[in-house]
């Protein structure tokens, strides 16, 4: 069955930034910003940008995430035809390895996507927190005839030297791949999104994994070398909200962040809705001894303490008493009651004991609950 | 309890609750910020493991239509069992009328689940019922039929002509009929039955070449001499919403901690709705919320105490909302002040008005009023 474009969502990575967080689960399928995982928002792009097929490619620790997307019904993608797919590596016939890169991973399931038979191939990253039309990208894909498109984004010049960094010509022709230049002569950063004609990929990646080239990176080997053989690319000048939360304070600011319901990356949209697998949990209970300030709480949590410039996940439990403030805790945290919890991230089902003090100074602090011992 | 059949009974409502229930039946009523009322009744019968559901509905209202979808959300779209729901026609309304012939129409369906017995019950019962030990009384007594009731104080104008059993001190079921008030404490039927499968079947053809029953309550009025009836006492919380009043009590009654527990606690079922995809709720730098339950999607400014609200309800800085339901959708503007009132989805309220009902009485703002 033809398509005429696919998405191919790269979640294997670890994230090992973001510390114990990602000890037993991949980066995509980290939660954030109340009810989601962090793929959430691919997949949501995806169906909102009509995309109805998708391959998740899957390997640190899939359980979580193979859970969590199921046949992706939340997402609208359990499709007859075409649907959502987890793609883990694999054994063949002749070979079995581990995916080496993000290229690599898509050269060992060109059988997937050529069953589609696409005219054109999106790459996108499960770890990146955004909102973005991927068939207005896809428009402009055409638009300049380009053999690949990369989504970019505009950075503050002072931060460009820590981005993937591309030049380009008036019209957007990408002339240099700069990696984290000392001296950047742009500010359009690369956001590891790719719209390729699927022909053009498929013979590149052949190619240069018959002649044993390195192949195994998009960033590092396939973008370059085609750059260098003369294929027309083009950068996507996308403006919006984008966040990659890399480390544990980038991940805990960009959840403070999004408490604002004015926040760029505006959630409360009906016209480009965050999906999510639900929970069946009761409705949210503030109780009288309760008090909520500039927070964001939802369903199956019961505060009787204080709460302040917070993020509460499902099932969060706050005593009366404690007090919670600039953290953010995960799903079925219990507070109990006289704890103080801090510039904190307190993880999925740990327990903030009596009196307890969980405080982040400098840096936030990665409260594990039980788990901290082992 | 795979071997039960459940059935759901929705009744039409003479009571229109001023408004409330003009375009729904009381099945689809919102509830307990989350919920609508029939969520209790899928939960329940996925709790127990009941797995083969017929909804019977005199009408096609498309609000129930819309919330139930195929069964999904209570994971009720089976090829094996799952849900079936059956809409009567005029023709059918036309010729005997009511229940037992939406029931007869479809004796067909009822045949083929590969079911022996029935779950009977309806579609406005909030609880969270374990009916394993009601299943197993009945299989052990023998009896032909088991209902379950609960002993109350006849003091809730809620519970005025419903239904109520006479038992005997076996727990034998001596009549079945109406509350007419004049008994101080009543054994009110829950309308929910175990029976033999083949059993529901031979009364509801009975029941139709009698024609002189509509419906299921009047069928039991009718057969009981025939048939032996054993009751059975459930001791937790439960209401049944067939007044105004009483669905202003029930919502409130889930800000008591003991009723609460009863349909919520950790160990029992948790009550499934139709997801909604809102975002969390967010409360303001000046909100003051004091023993509310919120919905998603929320953005409470204002002051909300001692109230309900459903979800995506936005509460302007200024505004003071309490002992209130606001369903879902509603915007309450700076300087409006509820108290005691019920405002139906999508409205939005201005103009620093102020609105007071009782607690006997609640105020009702219809669906979609703009008052600004």
């Amino acid at each position: 069955m033809k398509k005429e474009m696919i998405g191919m969502i790269l979640a294997g990575g670890q994230g090992s930034r973001l510390k114990e967080m990602t000890k037993r689960i991949a980066k995509p399928a980290v939660p954030f910003g109340g009810r989601y995982r962090i793929i959430d928002f691919a997949l949501s792009n995806c169906t909102n940008s009509r995309i109805d097929t998708i391959g998740v490619l899957t390997q640190y620790r899939p359980f979580q995430l193979n859970a969590h997307i199921g046949v992706g019904a939340p997402w609208d993608l359990n499709h007859a035809n075409g649907g959502v797919f987890m793609l883990p590596p694999h054994e063949t016939e002749t070979d079995a390895a581990w995916y080496r890169g993000t290229a690599h991973a898509i050269y060992q399931n060109i059988e997937f996507i050529d069953r589609y038979n696409p005219e054109y191939v999106l790459i996108l990253s499960g770890d990146h927190i955004y909102k973005m039309n991927y068939d207005k990208m896809l428009q402009f894909h055409k638009k300049t005839e380009a053999d690949c498109t990369i989504a970019t984004l505009e950075v503050p010049w002072e931060e460009a030297s820590r981005f993937g960094i591309l030049n380009t010509d008036a019209d957007f022709n990408i002339e240099e791949f700069d990696e984290k230049p000392a001296n950047p002569r742009s500010n359009l950063a690369s956001m590891g999104i790719y719209i390729f004609n699927w022909s053009v990929l498929r013979e590149y990646l052949l190619s240069m994994e018959a002649a044993e080239m390195p192949s195994d990176d998009f960033g590092h080997d396939v973008l370059p070398k085609m750059l260098a053989d003369g294929k027309k690319m083009t950068a996507y000048p996308f403006k919006g909200y984008w966040k990659d939360v890399g480390t544990l304070d980038s991940y805990w600011e960009a959840n403070l962040d999004m408490i604002c319901p004015k926040h760029e990356l505006k959630l409360h949209d009906r016209s480009w809705i965050v999906y999510s697998q639900s929970s069946d949990y009761p409705p949210q209970k503030i109780n009288a001894s309760g008090s909520v300030k500039h927070s964001v709480i939802v369903d199956g949590c019961e505060i009787s303490g204080t709460v302040n410039n917070s993020v509460l996940f499902p099932g969060v439990i706050v005593e009366a008493g404690a007090v919670v403030e600039d953290a953010v805790l995960m799903g079925n945290v219990h507070i109990k009651k006289g704890a103080v919890v801090r510039k904190a991230i307190v993880v999925e089902t740990a327990t903030v004991e009596e009196y307890q003090r969980v405080i982040g100074e400098e840096e936030v602090v990665l409260h594990l609950g039980q788990e901290e011992g082992k | 309890m795979q071997n039960l059949l459940g059935i759901i009974n929705l009744k039409d409502t003479q009571n229109n609750f001023q408004g409330l229930t003009t375009h729904r039946p009381i099945a689809s009523l919102a509830y307990g910020s989350r919920y609508r009322v029939i969520d209790f009744t899928l939960s329940a019968f996925i709790g127990n493991g009941i797995k083969t559901v017929g909804m019977f509905s005199q009408k096609p209202y498309r609000s129930l239509i819309e919330h139930i979808d195929n069964g999904r959300y209570w994971g009720l779209d089976r090829k094996i069992g799952g849900l079936n729901c059956f809409y009567q026609t005029d023709d059918e309304q036309g010729i005997i009328g009511s229940e037992i012939s939406n029931f007869y129409a479809n004796l067909d369906y009822i045949t083929s689940t590969k079911t022996d017995d029935v779950l009977i019950t309806t579609g406005d019962l909030v609880w969270n019922p374990d009916f394993s030990a009601a299943y197993e009384k009945w299989q052990e007594s023998g009896a032909d039929m088991l209902v379950m009731y609960k002993t109350m104080e006849n003091n809730d104008a809620n519970y005025s002509k419903g239904n109520i059993i006479s038992i005997d001190a076996d727990q034998n079921v001596t009549s079945f009929g109406i509350n007419g008030g004049l008994q101080e404490e009543i054994n009110y039927s829950l309308s929910t039955f175990f029976m033999k499968k083949s059993l529901f079947e031979q009364l509801v053809r009975e029941a139709v070449e009698s024609t002189r029953c509509r419906t299921f309550q009047q069928m039991l009025e009718l057969k009981l001499e025939t048939l032996t009836v054993k009751a059975y006492e459930y001791t937790e919380n439960v209401y049944q919403i067939r007044t105004l009043e009483g669905y202003y009590k029930a919502n409130m009654a889930l800000l008591e901690p003991t009723i609460w527990g009863d349909v919520f606690s950790a160990n029992k079922t948790a009550i499934t709705t139709k997801s909604k995809d809102e975002v969390p709720t967010y409360y303001g730098k000046e909100s003051v919320t004091d023993n509310v339950l919120v919905g998603t999607g929320s953005i409470i400014e204002g002051t909300v105490k001692n109230s309900i609200l459903s979800r995506r309800v936005i509460i302007e800085e200024g505004a003071v909302v309490e002992n209130s339901i606001i369903l879902k959708g509603c915007t309450i503007r700076k300087g409006v002040r509820l108290n005691n009132a019920i405002v139906d989805k999508n409205s939005d309220i201005g103009n620093e008005i102020q609105l007071h009902g009782s607690s006997n009485f609640p105020f009702v703002v219809p669906k979609r009023t703009i008052m600004r």
